[in-house]
């Protein structure tokens, strides 16, 4: 029935077009505004005691508004079909994602925020020269803050945060169940698979960061910190397969919500039969140590190889020895003939002239770039700070007009590629 | 009427060819043979008042004094800009140009501009802190060189603000400066990835920076003398963050105490490091301080002694700037200090 339907890895997102959200009486969809039943929320969020508190607060694009200490961002989602999740594993059942039908609160994020121990927060502005960086600033974001009790453990926070965002993204999609969407987006790579034979096959190596706690990356529920490269079908990575809890530096992690969204992801499936054929998602973890990382560089182009990839794009997650992931996998691909574009933001310092990442390889000749983490924007002063009451490293308060490197700006220099954002050489 | 010195070798100076390349530099109260035509594409704006001229040789073999030398001669007329050569492909009178603007720069504060191939190893020394109009390999391409250099050099001496390499049309200077493009960062790299594919032209949005390298010091002749200092990017700090060491993108180093310490406890000593899971550091801090391993290579004799202080900060998304200042304060007090090695723990 549904088999029939839906061939086996065909994706249906439903989107319902969010243009405003307010509380109120009943949580809904009234003719394109989101409405919430804060207590409701609240209650439902913390059923278990897991917090001393849990705040439920709006922002919306335009607003003069700053959200700090933000930890991710998730978009409301549902799962139509089954008793599956959107996040199958990491919240309820695993289930295979990628096939069926998802509702899609679009236009809505729901962002994790407060203080992790020895962890540098992001920064979203929701007007002014700061809200040209973020996609957040384009969301209207129903904020949470979560705050734990005085002996909860990191551990049993962070475990209670990730599932607290998850929940609220699945609780906010839930009035959709019986709505008719206002558009339905379908994935269906397999059907266009056998008419274009002559174009070139091209896979995604898709590098995430798993290396302990608050810097883990779960796919289908599991951190990926020990993952052997493995495959994914790229409608798995749009419907929840992948879900962040890696919080370290604003733009040197991937939210869930881009995860969902992955750029990459839609570029190459638009392009799927037209340009080229999509050959499928490498997805690999940054290991610590240089031997895993050369096990996994080795693996994820061999991976590609057996695909039949003649291309690839390849990102990476964080900064750093990160860098050391990105290189040796495209020169691993390069030398089993695979083409191979990556994708980095650079550090370049604020003058933009000290060199732009810590490794590189002469293999890597095509690169796209996604900012300079290190220039400096100046930020308007705002009339309400959300998700926290300090920004670490910044004196004075939070809501004063400020001047921090764009690297702070949640997402700003995302290294997936979702902004216009790129640099030119002077 | 802007005041302009261009600067010459002998063979342009017309003072001879190879057999004077070692004459010293001299100054001529006037336009010499490229300086006929730097006049005329100046126009009517700007004034060649005079010319300075080096031998290659001489300049090549007494870099710093020919400087000093040039650069006193050129101060003598009081320009307002600078404009040395252009040098085309010539391997000594390149980095001669680019030296000459470089402390032109610096030492007077006047703009400069010169002309290169880009592949006169001129460009890759001094590209990065002077503007060098693109030029072809050899003098004939003086015309559009030379007009080239007068239009960039006007615009310098009237501190306008440039726009593109490509647009104004000197070398791209490596400084990386955010723009927005016309289509996301995942479109371009399919776009780039399909011309790649196809054998046609595409251009990397960002070419591999070089690398300084360190060369390491040559190994202690005996360690079971010698003061061995512990040294991290880890984080490590006393619990509680007293002097709140940032988790990432640090601003400072700090130096705390080991005096009495056997043994880094985690009751005491915790990571702020941003950059990786910190439960095992917090655990046990020794696990990215080795104190308890060097207290026992201590009392074994296979040091002299662990360095009574520790210095740290966080390696996660710290400017190479400040990394380099950091390392150059440390190895000051270390050095003062009498320490021989050092033991430089990194996650």
């Amino acid at each position: 029935m549904q088999g029939e339907e839906f061939p086996f890895m065909k994706l249906e997102l439903r989107k319902f077009t969010i243009k405003d959200a307010r509380f109120g009486e009943v949580t809904g969809i009234e003719q394109g505004t989101l409405v919430i039943n804060k207590q409701e929320l609240v209650e439902f969020l913390n059923r278990d005691h897991s917090f001393a508190g849990v705040e439920v607060k709006l922002a919306r694009p335009g607003e003069a508004v700053r959200i700090v200490h933000v930890m991710d961002a998730v978009q409301p989602r549902l799962k139509l079909s089954g008793d599956a999740t959107p996040f199958p594993g990491a919240l309820g059942p695993v289930e295979i994602a990628g096939r069926g039908q998802t509702n899609v609160l679009d236009g809505v994020a729901v962002l994790q925020t407060g203080k992790r121990q020895g962890i540098q927060e992001g920064v979203v502005d929701m007007a002014g020269p700061g809200a040209d960086y973020s996609i957040f600033s384009r969301t209207i974001n129903v904020v949470l803050l979560c705050t734990p009790h005085p002996a909860t453990t990191d551990v049993e926070f962070d475990r209670a945060t990730r599932k607290a965002a998850l929940e609220a993204a699945v609780y906010l999609a839930g009035p959709t169940r019986p709505m008719v969407p206002d558009h339905v987006e379908v994935f269906d790579l397999g059907a266009l698979e056998n008419q274009a034979h002559n174009l070139p096959r091209v896979v995604y190596i898709y590098h995430l960061q798993s290396q302990g706690l608050l810097r883990e990356t779960f796919v289908y529920g599991e951190h990926a910190r020990e993952l052997l490269p493995t495959i994914l079908h790229p409608n798995e990575v749009l419907d929840g397969a992948i879900v962040s809890s890696n919080y370290i530096i604003a733009c040197q992690k991937n939210p869930t919500y881009l995860h969902l969204h992955n750029p990459v992801v839609l570029e190459l499936a638009r392009r799927h039969g037209r340009d080229l054929i999509f050959a499928g998602v490498v997805i690999a973890n940054e290991h610590s140590t240089l031997r895993e990382k050369e096990r996994s560089a080795k693996f994820a182009a061999k991976l590609a190889w057996q695909l039949g990839a003649q291309g690839a794009v390849i990102t990476q997650e964080g900064g750093g020895h990160a860098d050391t992931d990105l290189m040796l996998t495209c020169r691993e691909c390069e030398q089993l003939g695979i083409k191979t574009v990556i994708m980095a933001n650079e550090i370049a310092g604020a003058a933009g002239d000290l060199p732009s990442l810590v490794d590189t390889v002469p293999e890597a000749d095509a690169v796209v770039t996604t900012g300079n983490n290190d220039e400096l924007v100046s930020l308007d002063p705002v009339e309400q700070v959300l998700g926290g009451e300090d920004i670490a490293g910044v004196a004075g308060p939070p809501d004063a007009g400020l001047t921090i490197a764009l690297g702070r700006i949640y997402a700003a220099t995302n290294q997936l590629g979702a902004t216009h954002l790129s640099i030119r050489g002077y | 009427m802007i005041r302009v010195v261009h600067y010459l070798n002998q063979f342009f100076g017309q003072i001879g060819g190879e057999d004077q390349a070692g004459v010293a530099p001299r100054a001529v109260a006037n336009p010499v043979g490229p300086g006929m035509a730097l006049q005329a594409a100046l126009g009517s704006k700007a004034q060649v008042v005079a010319t300075v001229i080096c031998g290659d040789n001489y300049f090549a073999e007494h870099p710093q004094p020919a400087t000093e030398e040039v650069i006193q001669l050129i101060r003598s007329f009081e320009p307002q800009l600078v404009v040395a050569g252009p040098a085309f492909n010539a391997g000594r009178y390149g980095p001669a140009c680019g030296a000459v603007c470089q402390a032109v720069q610096s030492q007077l504060g006047v703009p400069a501009v010169t002309g290169m191939y880009p592949e006169n190893p001129g460009a890759e020394l001094y590209r990065k802190d002077i503007f060098c109009v693109e030029t072809g390999p050899s003098a004939a391409g003086m015309r559009q060189a030379v007009s080239a250099m007068a239009v960039l050099g006007l615009k310098l001496a009237a501190g306008e603000v440039l726009g593109t390499p490509e647009a104004e049309g000197y070398l791209p200077r490596g400084i990386r400066k955010n723009t927005w493009a016309e289509k996301t960062g995942a479109a371009r790299a399919a776009d780039m990835l399909l011309a790649k594919l196809q054998g046609l032209p595409y251009r990397t949005e960002l070419p591999m920076p070089s690398f300084e390298r360190v060369s390491p010091a040559s190994p202690v002749s005996d360690l079971s003398t010698a003061t061995v200092a512990l040294v991290t990017e880890g984080g490590i700090v006393p619990k509680g963050n007293p002097d709140r060491l940032e988790s990432a993108r640090a601003s400072k180093f700090l130096k705390y105490s080991l005096e009495g310490i056997e043994d880094l406890s985690g009751a005491e000593f915790q990571s702020v490091h941003g950059g990786y899971s910190n439960v095992f550091a917090n655990e046990d801090p020794d696990r990215v301080l080795p104190v308890d391993a060097l207290r026992d290579c201590e009392r074994e004799g296979k040091i002299g002694r662990l360095y009574k202080y520790f210095f740290t900060t966080t390696g996660n998304g710290t400017t190479l700037e400040n990394g380099r200042k950091f390392g150059q304060e440390i190895a000051l007090v270390l050095i003062a200090d009498g320490v021989q090695a050092v033991i430089l723990t990194s996650t």
